[in-house]
């Protein structure tokens, strides 16, 4: 059962390149709803702004190339980690991430694979052209727009939540974080609705708003059998997107399963000592955490299982002679943390057929975390004393 | 500032809506349903103040009213009228039934007709765009909300809990930051809708479905209060985790279906309303076909939850309950849900509610004892646990003791401290206190229901009136008489059983003199108590009591004079106990009286003296009293020695005493202060006077004062002090020549001379 090195490398890297493109993906996001939020203005504004806020990521290639591979490699990573889950039980943020994940492909294509096809047919993709698609020609659209804004929007944001909980000192970045979290999608939301209300036509309630200097005023630049190919062309792009898509999670989920079935053996009895100590036998399989969290017993865990807090720390009181050693990302937080050796992540400890006795470390409800017990902030208190 | 107006008034609407919803259960004097009216806007309500105010409009409201002041349609008065009356109605709600049932078919394609005539396409889907936007606004800000709660809401739900104080504030804490969360939800989501544009008709069912959304999770948050489905230390219910999961779904499901129930109703009669003309049927019959349909689909969801949960719950928290029970309570609730259904059809309004409440009060009153005693034994399960180890290590103890035969004659018993529950008085005043309001509420519902006034019930003047008044005012009596009583008895009960009487050879403590009251004071309460419920029950029945008032008065007056001694006695009695003069087991001494108290009743006490005389003093004739036993005692003693006598010895012998006296294992712990010479007092004709004194608690006095005299003596002998005596020295001038006679009857005269005038001495007081 013990993991080789490899793997754990391996392991490490995943985690690191899962975060660094679900980053430039979150930058994108967050720029592409400032330039919507620009609506509670004008739309006029809104695509004066364009070219800096959204256009530069088609536009200018290293970020074009960027955006695309980090779509790419985060999707795979995705693909790989659902693969890995132990337990479709998760806590109710990991779901949420998950869903959305799986979510976000199918209601993203059909608004990427439109502005491509809008560029093909030789329309400028204004704010104005696409706020009258999603308005006035097709609401459903419009509709789904804001579906994906929230269903993009929730992955990207628990994902930057769960990096930047698991660094010391989170609360101070958290304190700015949360009201933007919030804000920002708000903000867009209103933009695109007041955008929406300029652009509908007045016969229809609107204000019939037209651009300065629009680009598209002279019409397409392809001929009308063109358009019909191209748009054709689009369509069964996003068919084969949403059911690729798809697909792939479904395939990956089938795997997961039978790998589980496989894994799955053995009885484990794990007892937590505490002021309401409670003992519980589950099948092996999964990581003490998940176990714990299957059995509905509460358990500190900021990173929820991703080994890097270090808050699910237990005290193994018997049975930690059965434990594999620990691995290189589970040592390298519990040196952080200045672990004694009894204390093991309960996250990364995987207990097969024994009988376990743990005590938790920090109290499910945080009450006794504290980041000075780190080593970082003890060896800057060595320095200054 | 505007908007902050827009939205109270949106918010004040939405509170209007809701009672409106309410309303469509509520009994109606007609048979029928009204068709829904609008809340008057603030310039309607200015008019009809306007009007009601015009002198016009005064005059014909009161010439349209009778003489006597009512107005024409008086209610039928005999029996056999108002009967008739009501199964007329009977029959005309039968018949807007059928004609409902008639209706119903043709209600999908009416209201699709009104969705496509009344909005495009893309004005639909925009709404919904709106609707989602203004919801993910309000949910947005109370995410943000929660998140700055995050760590005192876990704190609240993991940190272990004992006292059902403790849980409950925990509990109270939480649902007010949930409620708190669903305001903001609110604000924020209202704030967002007022800020958009509407069509009228979505604007009101937009509203109605905010308002739902509203309910249903105030609904849920008050399940979660109660069942804590995540958090067990805050969970006031007797179930486990599995169980108040389950039944918090279930609580789910049965508010979901009735929130839009209500909603539901009430945008399609919107709806109806708007498009109603086309219809050839009345409005009042297809507002009401709707309403069957939605209240017969509540009715099913309701039989499906009950089956539901009496098919499962059992398995969940493995209840001891028969089969045969479960299946009676289930057959019941159905039986009950059916019922009401079948009354509300009939238009019966106030039978249904009087089935509902009755029905309900009976489970409903039972589950509170069960939970409540629950709350409570959870409360003490550690304490419980604690107790019996500590039992069990006294048995052990016992055990062990008898095994090696060290066990003291006549002490076979061994010593189990006894469990101390810290809710012994707290328990029974929750159970009355919370049946009280039980019962109170259930009694309020039914007269709302039965469209009686509670609090003006004595200007209605029927039959049904004047007996429910009765029964109110006798029931709410009771209760209260019932609450105070149990309150006090426990709490009374309580201090005397946890009264130890005090040890033989100690001073008795204050809580003596509260025991000696406690009983005076529980049989008075019980009284006056048992009065008071009496005369206001014969109050609430009609029997006027000023008379019966008016005889105890002046009885009481007669009996007051002719006993007033007997009342100036008790009315002592009870201050010389509040102001601690004496205790039982003291010993007093009250003019020539002195003894220690043995009994102490309302109008006298008894002391005993020492020699086994009893004394019985009522207290009016009490002036002053004397109390020995009070903290401590100082005696003095006198040795007379003769004036040659070594007064540092002395001193030292007095010291040496002193401290074998303190050393002593009987009454040494009982000196305060020991024995300690003070000296030559005075000088007397003959000798020299030394004082010695010491201190010891109550009681403890006269034998230390005994082995003093004893051990001094004794130690003075040993060193030579000889104690002085009384001798007579006679000097006879040239008397030498005396012969042995003379000699003798000299000395016998001057005996007599000095001792002759001085007579017997006092006696010394006894000791007890």
């Amino acid at each position: 059962m013990s993991e080789s090195p490899v793997s754990n490398k391996w392991h490490a890297y995943r985690l690191r390149a899962m975060i660094g493109t679900g980053l430039i993906m979150f930058v994108f996001i967050s720029m592409h709803l400032v330039n919507l939020s620009l609506g509670l203005v004008s739309v006029q504004l809104m695509d004066d702004w364009r070219w800096a806020l959204s256009g530069v990521w088609s536009s200018f290639p290293p970020l074009k190339i960027a955006l695309n591979l980090s779509l790419v490699v985060h999707f795979a990573l995705a693909l790989v980690s659902l693969y890995l889950r132990n337990t479709l039980r998760v806590p109710a943020y990991d779901m949420a991430q998950m869903i959305a994940g799986v979510m976000i492909i199918p209601l993203m294509a059909p608004h990427v694979f439109g502005i491509m096809a809008a560029d093909e047919i030789g329309f400028e993709p204004t704010y104005a052209l696409v706020l009258s698609q999603f308005w006035v020609f097709s609401p459903v659209d419009g509709l789904l727009q804001i579906v994906m804004l929230v269903v993009a929007w929730i992955h990207g944001a628990i994902g930057m939540f769960t990096w930047l909980q698991s660094r010391d000192g989170s609360a101070g970045i958290m304190r700015v974080f949360y009201p933007f979290v919030v804000a920002l999608p708000i903000v867009a939301m209103l933009g695109y609705v007041e955008a929406g209300r300029q652009i509908i036509p007045v016969e229809d309630g609107g204000m019939g708003f037209v651009l300065e200097d629009d680009p598209n005023a002279n019409g397409p630049t392809a001929t009308q059998e063109e358009i019909g190919v191209i748009i054709a062309q689009t369509e069964a792009r996003i068919r084969n997107v949403t059911v690729g898509s798809l697909g792939l999670v479904l395939l990956a989920l089938a795997a997961r399963w039978v790998r589980v079935r496989g894994a799955w053996a053995g009885q484990v009895r794990a007892t937590y000592v505490g002021k309401r100590s409670a003992t519980f036998e589950t099948a092996s399989g999964l990581s003490l955490l998940e176990m714990a969290q299957e059995n509905g017993l509460p358990h500190a865990s900021v990173c929820r299982g991703r080994g890097r807090c270090g808050t699910c720390r237990v005290r193994v009181l018997s049975g930690g002679e059965n434990l594999p050693a620990p691995s290189e990302t589970e040592a390298k937080v519990l040196a952080h943390w200045n672990a004694e050796p009894d204390q093991r992540l309960a996250c990364q400890i995987k207990p097969t057929s024994m009988v376990l006795e743990v005590e938790r470390v920090i109290e499910a409800d945080y009450s006794n975390l504290d980041y000075s017990e780190t080593k970082r902030s003890q060896d800057t208190q060595a320095e200054t004393a | 500032m505007m908007t902050l107006f827009r939205t109270l008034v949106v918010v004040l609407a939405l509170m209007i809506g809701a009672q409106h919803a309410s309303a469509q259960f509520v009994p109606t004097t007609g048979g029928s349903e009204a068709p829904v009216v609008p809340a008057p806007s603030p310039n309607d309500v200015k008019e009809f103040l306007r009007l009601l105010a015009d002198p016009s409009i005064q005059t014909w409201i009161s010439d349209s009213a009778n003489a006597d002041g009512t107005l024409e349609d008086a209610p039928a008065s005999s029996l056999r009228q108002q009967i008739d009356a009501q199964l007329a109605r009977i029959g005309e709600r039968a018949q807007s039934l059928t004609l409902a049932w008639q209706v119903l078919p043709q209600m999908p394609a009416v209201l699709a007709n009104v969705w496509t005539t009344e909005l495009s396409t893309a004005q639909k889907v925009r709404s919904v765009t709106y609707i989602l936007i203004f919801l993910l606004i309000g949910f947005g800000l109370e995410w943000l909300y929660r998140q700055y709660l995050r760590h005192p809401l876990l704190r609240i739900e993991q940190a272990p809990k004992d006292a059902p104080s403790q849980k409950l504030t925990g509990a109270l804490l939480r649902a007010a930051i949930i409620f708190a969360g669903l305001g903001i939800f609110a604000v924020g989501s209202v704030g967002a809708f007022d800020s958009f544009d509407w069509h009228p008709l979505v604007e009101s069912l937009v509203l109605d479905l905010l308002v739902s959304v509203l309910l249903f999770r105030m609904l849920t948050t008050i399940s979660l209060f109660f069942q804590a489905p995540w958090a067990p230390e805050l969970r006031l219910v007797p179930y486990g985790t599995a169980p108040a999961r389950f039944l918090h779904r279930i609580v789910q499901v049965m508010a979901f279906t009735v929130v839009a129930a209500f909603a539901l109703s009430y945008m399609l009669n919107r709806v109806v309303e708007l498009q109603g003309i086309d219809l050839e049927s009345s409005l009042a019959t297809v507002a009401l076909a709707q309403t069957v349909a939605l209240a017969l689909f509540v009715v099913l969801v309701a039989w499906a939850c009950i089956w539901v949960t009496f098919r499962r719950l059992p398995g969940l928290c493995d209840m001891q309950a028969s089969v045969r029970s479960i299946t009676i309570w289930r057959n019941f609730l159905m039986v009950l849900v059916g019922v009401v259904f079948a009354l509300w059809l009939a238009g019966l309004f106030a039978v249904m509610w009087a089935v509902l409440v009755v029905g309900l009060l009976v489970p409903g009153l039972r589950l509170m004892r069960a939970w409540i005693d629950h709350f409570f034994d959870q409360s003490t399960a550690a304490l419980h646990e604690v107790h019996m180890a500590e039992a069990q290590a006294a048995l052990d103890a016992f055990a062990e003791a008898e095994g090696n035969g060290e066990l003291e004659e006549g002490e076979p018993q061994p010593d189990v401290p006894e469990f101390a529950d810290p809710y012994a008085a707290t328990r029974p005043i929750v159970q009355r206190g919370t049946r009280f309001l039980f019962i109170i509420s259930a009694v309020l519902l039914l007269s709302g229901a039965w469209g009686v006034n509670v609090f003006d019930l004595s200007s209605d003047r029927s039959i049904v009136g004047r007996i429910l008044e009765v029964l109110i005012d006798s029931i709410v009596a009771l209760l209260l008489a019932d609450l105070v009583w149990t309150w006090a008895k426990t709490v009374i009960d309580k201090r005397i059983a946890d009264y130890e009487p005090p040890v033989d050879g100690q001073a008795p403590g204050p809580e003596a003199r509260m025991i000696t009251l406690l009983p005076l004071l529980r049989t008075i309460l019980m009284v006056t108590l048992l009065i008071m419920v009496v005369l206001s029950v014969l109050a609430a029945s009609g029997v006027n009591i000023a008379p019966i008032l008016a005889g105890a008065g002046i009885v009481g007056i007669a009996i007051g004079f002719g006993t007033q001694s007997l009342v100036r006695d008790i009315v002592a009695g009870i201050f010389f106990l509040i102001d601690d003069a004496f205790r039982l087991g003291e010993y007093i001494e009250i003019g020539d009286l002195m003894g220690t108290v043995e009994s102490i009743s309302v109008r006298s006490m008894r002391i005993r003296h020492h020699r086994g005389k009893v004394h019985t003093i009522p207290y009016g004739e009490l002036k002053s009293l004397t109390n020995h036993s009070r903290d401590w005692v100082i005696m003095k003693l006198e040795f007379r020695v003769p004036f040659d006598t070594d007064l540092q010895l002395v001193k030292k012998l007095v010291k040496k005493v002193g401290a074998e006296l303190q050393a002593n294992e009987h009454y040494g712990p009982a000196i305060l202060s020991t024995l300690k010479s003070q000296g030559v007092r005075r000088m007397e004709e003959f000798n020299m006077v030394v004082g010695v004194k010491f201190m010891t608690k109550p009681g403890e006095q006269w034998l230390v004062r005994r082995d003093a005299y004893q051990k001094v003596r004794d130690a003075f002998e040993a060193n030579g002090i000889r104690m002085a005596e009384r001798n007579v020295k006679v000097e006879i001038e040239g008397g030498d020549h005396l012969s042995q006679a003379q000699r003798t009857a000299v000395a016998g005269a001057a005996q007599e001379a000095a001792q002759g005038p001085q007579g017997p001495q006092a006696p010394i007081p006894d000791e007890p």
